[in-house]
C-alpha cells in the first residue's frame, strides 16, 4: 500500500495528474481510503497553521440565514468580506464549524449580512446578473484558492470544464485536483463552481443542496445552455 | 542606487508580517516567534551587503528566518525539551464529533512537532507561505529535489500519525 505515497502526494497537492494505474487503484476501497487520509490530513493541517492570529483579540464573524428561491441559505462574513455560503440544514452544525477553523467568536446579524443577503436574493429570485461583493478565501487552501479564483472569472451563462481550469492555472493535469478543490467551494453560487462540468457536458456533481438538481437550477437561472 | 536603509525598510514592510506568520508556524507559539522575527530581521540588516541585486530577496529573507528558527528549536531543546503545545482547549467542544476531530488535530499538531526541523519549515514554505520549490531550496540551502522530497516526507509522516490515531 505504501509503494503509491510517492505517486499519490504530488497528486493531492495539485502538482502531477494521476497515472493510469494510480487512478485503478484510487477506485479501489484501499486507495480511496488513502486518499481520504491525505485529505484529512491537509484539512487538520489548514485549520491548524492555515490561519494564524498574530495579533488582537479574538476575531469576530457575523452569521444570517437568508430565505432565498433555492431553500434556506446561511451566510457568514468577516471583515475582509464573505467567506461562507451554506446549503446546511442544520445551523448548530454551521456555527460549530465556523467557530472550529476560523477560531472566531461567531454572531448572528441580519444587519451585518443585509448587503450580502440582498445580493445573494436578488441573484436567486433573477432580478441581478452579477455579483459585486468583497470575498474572503481563508477557509481554502493555497491551491484551492488558486482553482477557485479561476472559477470565478467563468461568466454568467457559459459553462467550463475541470480539464479546462487545470490548464488556466497552469496545473494541466491536475483536473481531478481541481474537482475536488471545487467540491470544497466555501462560497458557492458567488464562486461559480456549478459553471464547471465535466468534459462531456454532463453535469458531474454537486454538493449543495438537492445536488445535480440545484446546479442545473441555477444555470438555467443564468440561461446556460446545457 | 537607493540607500541601504531604505532598501531595508521596503524589505521589512513587504515581508514583516509573511515571515512572523512562518515563524509561527514553524515555532507553533506567537512570542517566540516574534522574538525571533526581530532577530531574523536584524541579522537580515547586516547581512544586506551580501545580497546582491539580482537575488530572490524573499527567498533570502526566508533562508535566514528559517536559520534563526533552527536555532531557537535547538536552543529550546537544550533548556528543558519543552514542546509546544497548540491551544486546542479554545475550540468549542459541544459534540462528540467535535472531540473526535479535536483529537485528530491534537494528533496532527503533535506529528508536526516531531517531524525533523527542515520537514516541518519546507512543509509550512510550500503549503502556506506560497513558496516554490526552487525558492525553498534557496531557503533551505539544498536542492530543489530534496525540497520537493522534504515536504513530500512531511506529508507522508503526518498522514502515518493520524492512520496510527485511527487504529488505537
Amino acid at each position: 500500500m505504501k509503494k503509491y505515497d510517492d505517486e499519490l502526494i504530488p497528486v493531492i497537492l495539485g502538482e502531477a495528474e494521476p497515472s493510469p494505474e494510480l487512478n485503478r487503484w484510487l477506485d479501489t476501497l484501499e486507495g480511496r481510503r488513502e486518499l481520504a487520509a491525505y485529505h484529512k490530513t491537509l484539512e487538520a493541517l489548514n485549520e491548524l497553521y492555515g490561519n494564524i492570529q498574530l495579533s488582537g483579540p479574538q476575531p469576530v464573524v457575523y452569521y444570517a440565514a437568508l430565505i432565498t428561491p433555492i431553500g434556506r441559505l446561511f451566510a457568514a462574513a468577516t471583515e475582509t468580506g464573505l467567506v461562507r455560503l451554506s446549503f446546511t440544514r442544520s445551523e448548530h452544525a454551521f456555527v460549530s464549524a465556523l467557530q472550529e477553523q476560523l477560531r472566531a467568536r461567531v454572531v448572528k446579524s441580519s444587519e451585518k449580512l443585509s448587503h450580502f443577503a440582498g445580493q445573494i436574493q436578488d441573484y436567486l429570485l433573477g432580478k441581478r446578473q452579477v455579483f459585486d461583493l468583497p470575498l474572503d478565501l481563508r477557509l481554502a487552501t493555497p491551491f484551492q484558492r488558486q482553482v477557485l479564483l479561476a472559477a470565478l472569472k467563468i461568466p454568467r451563462g457559459q459553462t467550463t470544464t475541470y480539464s479546462d481550469i487545470a490548464r488556466r492555472i497552469g496545473k494541466p493535469q491536475a483536473a481531478r485536483a481541481v474537482g475536488q478543490a471545487l467540491g470544497h467551494n466555501p462560497i458557492p453560487i458567488i464562486i461559480p463552481c456549478h459553471r464547471v462540468l465535466a468534459s462531456d457536458g454532463s453535469l458531474r456533481g454537486y454538493s449543495g443542496g438537492h445536488g445535480i438538481k440545484t446546479k442545473a437550477h441555477l444555470l438555467q437561472l443564468e440561461g446556460a445552455r446545457l | 542606487m537607493p540607500q541601504p536603509s531604505m532598501a531595508f525598510d521596503r524589505l521589512v514592510e513587504r515581508h514583516h508580517s509573511e515571515i512572523l506568520a512562518y515563524l509561527a508556524r514553524l515555532l507553533g507559539d506567537r512570542q517566540d516567534a516574534e522574538d525571533a522575527s526581530q532577530e531574523a530581521f536584524l541579522r537580515a540588516y547586516r547581512a544586506l551587503d551580501r545580497l546582491t541585486a539580482d537575488a530572490n530577496a524573499r527567498a533570502w529573507l526566508y533562508k535566514i528566518a528559517t536559520h534563526t528558527a533552527f536555532n531557537a528549536l535547538k536552543r529550546r531543546r537544550r533548556e528543558n525539551a519543552r514542546t509546544v503545545e497548540m491551544d486546542l482547549d479554545a475550540l468549542p467542544d459541544d459534540a462528540a464529533r467535535v472531540l473526535s476531530r479535536r483529537e485528530d488535530l491534537r494528533a496532527v499538531a503533535r506529528a508536526v512537532e516531531a517531524l525533523p526541523p527542515k520537514q516541518r519549515a519546507a512543509l509550512m514554505q510550500r503549503q502556506f507561505q506560497g513558496l516554490s520549490y526552487a525558492e525553498i531550496a534557496l531557503a533551505l540551502g539544498c536542492s530543489e529535489e530534496a525540497a520537493r522530497a522534504n515536504v513530500y516526507q512531511a506529508l507522508k509522516h503526518l498522514r502515518e500519525r493520524l492512520a496510527g490515531r485511527e487504529e488505537e
